[in-house]
């Protein structure tokens, strides 16, 4: 059961995927990112990893794909003014992804044997147990990330807000 | 921490001083910020030791020796950068206060990139000091370049961040840690998937070797750093670069030296190209900021080599002590620099021809300067040179022969600069506006370039 | 949790989504139809359109849509913390006291730039 739900989101995920990448449309990309993220989340379900699960729809198909939105909003997306590669970018683009695929099979095809210990305690994603790793062992980094937040928020204030007056 | 902690309360300070509408106390905040913290980080460093600090939280951090004076040659770097900001940052009037935030902000992030022993705070870290830099280096929102500089900058930093964090969660998956003692130990006792580990050791080190631009990953750095306005030019080229190489140090010497047989070839290839690609490109270059953006990729070659010899006693002094007058002597460079590029609006070697009669003290600063980057002895570059290729010569004499050869190759391209301030008949009536504070920092500067050439093993026997 | 468990998670999305199909493809069948050229027009009452929708838009929202995201991200540690509210004890109460400080910190900052005010 478990082997086809698992199926069935990996090629969703790697078809939508591919849409994304080859649609016309900018907002369409958009649209099947949404689903690629969805079928993600999916898969973090299936590893036990609920919170992670949820925050991937919030997060990112919720209110990061608002964001990719209002990027594309904001670019001159007439198809007149449309950048276009020429063939030989995409041929050089695709050799140079493909051997990184390769690569990557290559190195980890076989390394199958994994030290995690974790896969046999079905409930180690939830927002309890995650919860408590957070705000114990996690702390430290849990406030280190405040200080990355307010210097997102202080550098998106300075890129996008006119010089006013005060 | 503590040094940590006094950076991130003064970055708050400035932030909202500078929504007043008196910003003429900025600096001084600043400085006495940086200036507190390097005394804390000194003491604790010469005498008190961290204070209660290690091992709580579950070992996130560990102040040793090693966090402790990278953290203070990252703060030198800062306290000089911030020092030559009355002038750098002259045109600024509403932005003032988020700027020297974002400084300070990406001070933060070096200091957590000294001291991690878990990789979420090495990411964390890097995190935060590159988000701001991406920021201020498109800080002149009319300018194109600068433009473009952030925009280069921030894509391809965005998307090197992504295959570190990849890297991250393989080497997790592998050893099961994220501490890296525990994966050094379990990699030395084999309990560990090795296609895993050495993918995920790879895919690091294309993320390190992009933040500290080493070659094939630097094709950045040219157009960020020519791009970027000149104190943030520096900031990148020093503190960046200091807390890389600290961060890439500290991983592949403790978390991944039991691996080393494998990791020293891809990085012992990286370190030969970075020197040889960098130094033949920075011969060709006629603005001072791109060279100078060259050497410091050519410097990155040179301070690979401390990676390479991880094992050798003497090489985190090595490193330390490299980094160090590397650091002062570029950011002496760019103070001397803004002084005659910024009011005439060349940075063209031409630009400097002469300045040895209009302003003596400055052009002797800039050759002093460059003199230490080539390596030239008695300077404090030939000793930071020395102990970093006596350091690697025992195991990889060939790279040491090469790093020699391009060491030489260096000269060429920064005498290019003293000859034109000392040596060349055709002036040009460039005016040279400096400020108080630019003579102040040279001065600091200048005293510490001296201090590390007379005494050398000071700060080389530190750590 | 079982995969069973699941079970009402599932039931639910395919209610919705059977919802949202089931309303596009019967309200058109249900309704009049009558297409003309003048039926099809964006304004159907007398204005002609002109020129492209593909207008850039201000970045005010591009602002406002960032800074929803990192308070999204925020909220979203809030939900760990509340199932542990009270094991946690004070411990994780400073916790989240410092970080949501940090985050009143910078949303102090953001609105004193007027980075809220919209016709600036």
């Amino acid at each position: 059961m478990t082997l086809y739900i698992f199926l069935t989101l990996a090629i969703v995920s790697v078809i939508t995927a591919l849409l994304m990448v080859f649609s016309r449309n900018p907002v369409h990309s958009v649209l099947f990112l949404i689903l690629t993220f969805f079928a993600i989340a999916g898969q973090y379900v299936l590893l036990n990893a609920q919170f992670l699960a949820v925050v991937h729809i919030i997060v990112y198909a919720g209110a990061i794909m608002v964001l990719f939105l209002f990027v594309l909003m904001m670019l001159n997306l007439n198809s007149e003014t449309e950048p276009q590669k020429s063939t030989m970018w995409k041929i050089m683009a695709a050799i140079a992804a493909g051997s990184l695929l390769l690569t990557l099979t290559g190195a980890l095809r076989g390394s199958v044997q994994l030290a995690t210990p974790v896969q046999s305690n079905p409930r180690v994603g939830l927002v309890e147990n995650l919860g408590k790793v957070l705000f114990t062992d996690f702390v430290v980094p849990f406030e280190i990330a405040g200080i990355l937040f307010l210097a997102a928020m202080v550098g998106a204030v300075l890129v996008g807000k006119k010089d006013l007056k005060l | 921490m503590t040094a940590l902690l006094i950076i991130f309360a003064t970055a708050i300070f400035v932030l909202f001083a500078g929504l007043t509408k008196n910003r003429s106390w900025l600096q001084p905040l600043a400085l006495t910020g940086c200036g507190l913290a390097l005394g804390v980080t000194l003491f604790e460093l010469l005498g008190a030791g961290p204070g209660g600090w290690n091992h709580m939280y579950a070992d996130m951090f560990e102040f040793t020796d090693y966090a402790l004076a990278f953290s203070a040659v990252a703060l030198v770097s800062a306290l000089l950068i911030i020092g030559l900001s009355g002038y750098g940052f002259r045109s600024l009037h509403d932005t003032l206060g988020d700027n020297y935030g974002l400084i300070l902000f990406s001070l933060c992030g070096a200091l957590c990139m000294f001291s991690f022993t878990n990789l979420t705070m090495l990411f964390l870290g890097i995190e935060i000091l590159s988000i701001p830099l991406y920021v201020l280096a498109g800080s002149r929102r009319n300018d194109l370049s600068g433009n473009e500089a952030a925009l280069k900058y921030f894509l391809m930093g965005a998307f090197t961040t992504g295959i570190l964090l990849f890297g991250m969660a393989l080497v997790y998956g592998a050893t099961a840690s994220f501490d890296i003692h525990s994966i050094a130990s379990a990699i030395s006792d084999g309990r560990h998937s090795a296609g895993m580990l050495h993918t995920g050791i790879i895919l690091i080190l294309i993320g390190l070797g992009f933040k500290v631009s080493a070659v094939p990953f630097h094709f950045w750095a040219p157009d960020v750093y020519t791009g970027s306005p000149n104190l943030i030019t520096a900031f990148m080229a020093t503190v960046v670069k200091t807390a890389g190489f600290a961060a890439f140090y500290r991983l592949f010497s403790v978390g991944f030296a039991p691996a080393i047989d494998f990791w020293s070839i891809p990085v012992a290839g990286m370190a030969a190209l970075t020197m040889t690609v960098a130094n033949l490109t920075a011969i060709f270059q006629t603005d001072f900021k791109r060279m100078i953006a060259y050497s410091s990729i050519s410097h990155a070659g040179y301070l690979l080599l401390a990676i390479l010899a991880c094992d050798v006693p003497g090489s985190e002094g090595a490193l330390l002590f490299y980094s160090l007058t590397y650091s002062v002597a570029t950011i002496l460079a760019f103070g001397a620099y803004m002084t005659i590029a910024e009011p005439n609006d060349d940075g063209s070697f031409e630009a400097f021809n002469g300045m040895s009669k209009k302003q003596p003290l400055l052009a002797a600063v800039l050759a002093i300067s460059m003199l230490s980057l080539a390596g030239i002895p008695p300077t404090a570059g030939f000793f930071g040179k020395y102990f970093l290729f006596t350091a690697a010569f025992a195991k990889y004499p060939w790279l040491i022969v090469l790093a020699v050869i391009n060491s030489a190759v260096s000269i060429y391209y920064y005498f290019k600069i003293i000859i034109a301030m000392y040596f060349t008949r055709e002036e040009n009536d460039y005016a040279v506006v400096t400020s108080p504070g630019i003579r102040w920092v040279v001065v600091l500067g200048l005293l510490l370039i001296a201090f590390l050439t007379i005494v050398p093993g000071s700060v080389y026997a530190l750590i | 949790m079982e995969p069973s468990g699941y079970m009402p998670i599932v039931l639910q999305s395919l209610v919705a989504l059977g919802f949202v199909a089931l309303v596009l493809i019967v309200v058109p069948l249900l309704g009049p139809r009558r297409k003309s050229d003048k039926k099809n027009e964006n304004f159907e009452c007398g204005i002609e359109g002109q020129g492209n929708a593909r207008m850039p838009v201000s970045i005010k929202y591009l602002m406002t849509a960032i800074l929803f995201v990192l308070f999204d991200v925020e909220v979203i540690f809030f939900y760990p913390y509340a199932v542990n509210f009270r094991e946690m004890g004070f411990n994780g109460f400073f916790a989240v006291l410092m970080f949501v400080g940090v985050f009143l910190l910078g949303f102090y900052y953001v609105l004193r730039k007027g980075a809220f005010e919209w016709d600036r």
